[in-house]
């Protein structure tokens, strides 16, 4: 039986050795990627988390009362802290063809009406002479005599010289009246740019399409995008000539 | 007085013998060529199943995850894996009882159980790190999927706020009823805090819109947006808590592939 024993485990073995393990190799073809990389796009939380955001809460019509209140309050304040006056003379430039009275009486109410310049808490006085600048209503080809610097086309302002073109004063630029724009509010517009420079400001860029243009910006030219609009902004309430800072 | 036994007696047992003898033969020599194509079988059959296996997974590797269905394919392919290596890896060191104590006396034998043995606990643990892993991914995504479901709108005025509300409380609720893997506890844990605190802020700013108290309606504003900035901690402890999982499962993958 012993013997028996040894031929078995000799066949045996034999037939283990003819099938001896062989050590696979790897056939897989090299990847850039491993399974550590694929699982991780598996992962969704992060980039779901990363795109929530902080919704804007649209203002509750109390609060913008609220707001509206102080801010009246507060510009009310100011008014009553820094009200002062500025004196303005008028004066006429070439062969005048619109009414000379109407440009006065509008160019005042347009200087002291409450969505004007007089927020900065500063009233507008017309005076017989020596005012602190000039109202010009000067027809279109005398606005050059001020300045080679201006043009017959559009107003003008020359140091102390607020000019306002005739032609504009009455039929204001095709693109206002195509736009819808009236005659009293181009007129108003006009008077508040104008006087804007000499309060100090230079021209304004439009601040996003739609937005209403800031009076500064060149409206009878191009409106970049923006909406007409005849008064000064929030932002431009401020006057290097007078002192007034926002 | 003894009776021998006749000629004809003897000659017939003899012959019994011989073919006893024979069949004994004839058996061993059966089971020896049975024994021989066992054991030969034995290391082809674990070491294909092992080839199969590595193939799986360079396949899953090779796949394309650019969009979400196909993470999704990806994510199908690797919970098929981790079935089919539970299913299979305990039977595939098994030798038949019966050839089985080979293996004690000739060292060839026990070796090559022994390899396989070997070869069979590294995909076993590959396989407990992918099961992990595959885990890990459905909580996240279970957890995603809840959180996406409270409307996102970048502008949200009064009479949608309390919507707000409720959809936090839902979300809070189904977040707490989910069984999830030990891994994810301290990620969820952090995202119900953070979800609790958005919701109480949104509680905080329709009381002061109620009351139309301005001071406590910026603040809770304020005690908004600090929570909703709080969710970038959940993303942090979640891409950590991944990044060390999928790492042990990379180490536990390269022993699988190492030849």
């Amino acid at each position: 039986m012993c013997m028996m024993c040894s031929v078995t485990y000799a066949t045996v073995g034999a037939g283990l050795l003819a099938f001896s393990p062989s050590t696979p190799g790897v056939t897989t073809a090299p990847s850039p990627q491993t399974l550590a990389s694929q699982v991780t796009s598996l992962q969704r939380l992060p980039s779901t988390i990363a795109a929530f955001k902080m919704p804007t809460l649209i203002e509750p019509q109390w609060l913008k009362d609220q707001n509206a209140a102080e801010l009246a309050a507060a510009q009310a304040k100011k008014v009553a802290s820094t009200s002062r006056v500025v004196t303005y003379d008028v004066m006429t430039k070439g062969m005048l063809t619109a009414s000379f009275a109407d440009f006065r009486t509008q160019a005042n109410a347009t200087l002291n009406d409450g969505r004007g310049w007089s927020r900065m808490g500063v009233t507008f006085q017309e005076v017989q002479s020596g005012g602190s600048f000039t109202l010009v209503l000067s027809e279109a080809s005398q606005v050059t005599s001020f300045s080679s610097g201006c043009g017959s086309e559009y107003s003008c302002r020359v140091g102390r010289y607020v000019i306002i073109n005739q032609d504009r004063w009455q039929g204001a630029t095709p693109s206002w009246n195509n736009a819808g724009g009236s005659l009293r509010d181009y007129r108003h517009m006009v008077v508040n740019h104008e006087t804007g420079h000499w309060l100090g400001h230079g021209h304004a860029s439009c601040s996003g399409a739609g937005q209403p243009a800031q009076v500064m910006q060149q409206q009878s030219i191009d409106l970049q995008g923006c909406a007409f609009n005849a008064w000064p902004t929030a932002g431009e309430l401020w006057s290097s000539q007078l002192g007034i800072t926002r | 007085m003894m009776r021998l036994p006749s000629v004809s007696s003897l000659r017939s047992k003899k012959r019994l013998l011989i073919i006893c003898g024979g069949l004994g033969v004839l058996l061993i020599a059966g089971y020896i060529v049975w024994s021989q194509y066992t054991w030969g079988q034995f290391t082809p059959t674990y070491t294909a199943w092992h080839q199969g296996v590595k193939d799986d997974i360079g396949k899953i590797i090779a796949l394309p995850t650019t969009n979400v269905k196909e993470q999704d394919a990806v994510a199908t392919r690797l919970v098929e894996l981790s079935s089919k290596i539970d299913a299979e890896h305990q039977a595939v060191c098994v030798v038949t009882p019966i050839v089985q104590w080979q293996q004690e006396v000739i060292p060839a034998f026990n070796d090559a159980r022994m390899a396989c043995k070997k070869q069979v606990a590294s995909i076993a643990e590959f396989q407990k790190r992918l099961t992990t892993v595959i885990a890990y991914s459905k909580d996240d995504q279970a957890l995603t999927k809840i959180i996406a479901s409270v409307p996102q709108v970048s502008e949200l005025a009064d009479d949608t706020w309390e919507k707000q509300v409720v959809a936090w409380d839902i979300a809070i609720k189904s977040t707490e009823k989910r069984v999830i893997a030990d891994d994810f506890k301290p990620t969820q844990q952090l995202a119900l805090k953070q979800m609790n605190a958005v919701k109480s802020a949104w509680q905080e700013i329709i009381s002061a819109h109620q009351a139309k108290d301005k001071q406590k309606y910026l603040a809770a504003q304020t005690t908004l947006a600090s929570a909703i900035d709080g969710f970038s901690e959940v993303a942090t402890t979640s891409q950590r808590t991944f990044a060390k999982l999928s790492n042990e499962l990379e180490v536990a993958v390269r022993s699988v592939r190492t030849p």
